[in-house]
């Protein structure tokens, strides 16, 4: 069992304060979901946690086990365990999503390569299980994928890599019913005594797949309210508004996160 | 496949049925057509000249390596005709260590021959011009080149194409990459003579900065002196996809061994057209050597 522990962390990104002191426990075998109006910081939490260069931790710690998370470079932080799967994924001409697996399969090995063989029942396997067109592997990485096929793409990577945690950013944005019931059904059947997940989204429909076990509001770069799954019967009902109420804060919706 | 390696201007062993070898002229028959490709090795260190005449149409794949680990000044002339209908796969990888070497490589495509040409540059300082000239009506020359340069190596590459006939399609894609302070100018030119309707030009010129220090230059040049003709250009220099670079590392992979996926992801193209797999193998080990 593995813990992800997440402490007064204080972000940056361009001299602009977004997170404001979070704190967060996950646990394997948990899933936590983050809830929250646009433009609170949810998704810099996120890209904080896998260390992309334009987020600056001014204050805090991360901690994966005994591992101090904020002192280690993106490919460190992923080797130690930590996946991320991202809202708006790169698109990488002329490298094939097969080449790419592989290499990322043999980083996490400790250099050594699956075998050949191996690597492709297991990789067609995966892709079979979220309705992935047949020629994905020989395709470029993320390249002309629909949005729905890029965070398809997303899970099957993190199926492969098999993290101790995963951060979905927005898995469920731009998915059509279908595929968030296939994506939900995937991530569903990871979750276990070794895996904790992280679940972004300010939509409540990816919820109805994927059972979380905490469910946590964050308003204006904080966790406001953490509770378990009553929470979002009275978002879905109420929206955000009674938090600032009950809460007595107030914030203004923004597009940009 | 057939291996030709030529010494002190002599063929040594014996010659491929088909192919004959004469006064450094190295003619394949027409009408011929070989499966394998053909390997021709130049042994001699300096000063070497070769022509090819690949007969009217014959079908043939040729790989042409030069390489020498000779460091004084090296001096390279290469001539390649392909005669009427004939179709030519080419590759040819300049691997050479000179401090100063100098290759011209000249291509002449007669009326209808098919020419796909893809030349390889990873030497250290050289001056090399690749130069095809369209002089039939129907004449097709695609060419693409590659030129990579890592410390110290400093590679000018023109690459031309002139339309010196009506109806004639000529591609160019060329591919800079510098490393540490490696340095590359590629010069990219087509020309389109008076009178050659109908001509179809097109060239596009890329270059991929992998250091700080490195430096390329691209130069995309169309000389057109037609007006009923096609033809079209571009040319960027870029650094690596910063973005693209976080993408994979949060996969695990080093940021060196993102770079290197990315950079051979830019080369794929052109190198999966090497249909020869030791040498494709060969080429992309002596690729990423500069990454």
């Amino acid at each position: 069992m593995s813990t992800l522990k997440i402490s007064n962390l204080h972000v940056s990104i361009e001299d602009k304060q977004i997170l404001k002191g979070v704190n967060l426990i996950v646990n394997s075998g948990e899933v936590h979901a983050i809830m929250g109006p646009n433009g609170t910081g949810k998704s810099t939490l996120a890209s904080a946690l896998m260390g992309h260069p334009k987020y600056e931790v001014t204050d805090g710690e991360v901690f994966l086990d005994d591992q101090n998370l904020l002192e280690l470079e993106v490919d460190e932080r992923a080797r130690a365990g930590l996946f991320l799967a991202m809202q708006y994924p790169a698109e990488v001409p002329g490298v094939t999503n097969s080449d790419f697996m592989r290499s990322s399969l043999k980083a996490k090995n400790d250099g050594q390569p699956i075998p050949l063989f191996d690597f492709i029942a297991k990789y067609e396997k995966a892709a079979k299980e979220l309705k992935m067109r047949e020629d994905l592997p020989h395709r470029y990485l993320n390249e002309g994928f629909s949005g729905g096929e890029k965070k398809r793409n997303e899970i099957l990577q993190l199926k492969m890599l098999k993290p101790k945690f995963a951060v979905l950013d927005e898995i469920d944005s731009g998915l059509d019913i279908d595929a968030l019931r296939v994506v939900g059904e995937n991530v569903n059947s990871m979750v276990n005594s070794n895996f904790g997940c992280i679940l972004i989204t300010h939509y409540q429909r990816i919820l109805d797949h994927i059972k979380p076990t905490n469910v946590h509001i964050m308003i204006d770069g904080k966790i406001v309210l953490s509770g378990g799954q009553e929470l979002i019967e009275k978002i879905d009902q109420n929206g955000y508004e009674w938090v600032k109420d009950e809460l007595g804060i107030d914030f203004v919706e923004t597009d940009n996160e | 496949m057939n291996q030709i390696i030529i010494k002190d201007h002599q063929v040594q062993g014996v010659l491929p049925k088909g192919i004959t070898f004469d006064e450094q002229v190295l003619s394949i028959q027409k009408n011929q057509t070989f499966q394998d490709p053909i390997k021709i090795t130049l042994k001699d260190d300096n000063n070497e000249s070769l022509e090819i005449v690949v007969g009217e149409s014959a079908e043939v794949k040729i790989i042409l390596e030069i390489a020498s680990g000779d460091i004084n000044p090296n001096t390279y002339n290469i001539k390649l005709t392909g005669k009427p209908n004939a179709n030519v796969k080419y590759l040819l990888v300049c691997d050479l260590a000179s401090k100063n070497a100098n290759l011209q490589h000249y291509f002449v495509a007669e009326r209808d021959s098919q020419l796909d040409l893809i030349g390889g540059f990873v030497s250290n300082v050289i001056h090399a011009k690749m130069n095809a000239r369209l002089v039939g009506q129907g004449a097709n020359v695609k060419l693409q080149a590659v030129a990579i340069s890592s410390t110290d190596n400093n590679q000018v590459i023109d690459i031309e194409i002139v339309h010196a006939a009506p109806n004639s399609t000529g591609t160019m894609h060329n591919i800079a990459i510098a490393n540490a302070n490696g340095r590359v100018i590629l010069n990219g030119v087509e020309k389109i003579l008076k009178g050659m309707k109908q001509a179809d030009a097109y060239q596009s010129l890329k270059g991929i900065i992998a250091s700080d220090q490195a430096i390329i230059e691209v130069n995309p040049i169309l000389l057109i002196d037609e007006y009923d003709v096609k033809a079209g250009h571009g040319a960027t220099i870029g650094k690596l996809d910063e973005n693209s670079v976080y993408y994979l590392m949060s996969r695990g992979l080093t940021r060196k061994d993102a770079e290197r996926l990315m950079i051979n992801g830019f080369l794929n193209p052109i190198i999966s057209e090497i249909t020869d797999e030791p040498l494709k193998e060969r080429f992309v080990s002596l690729v990423n050597q500069r990454l």
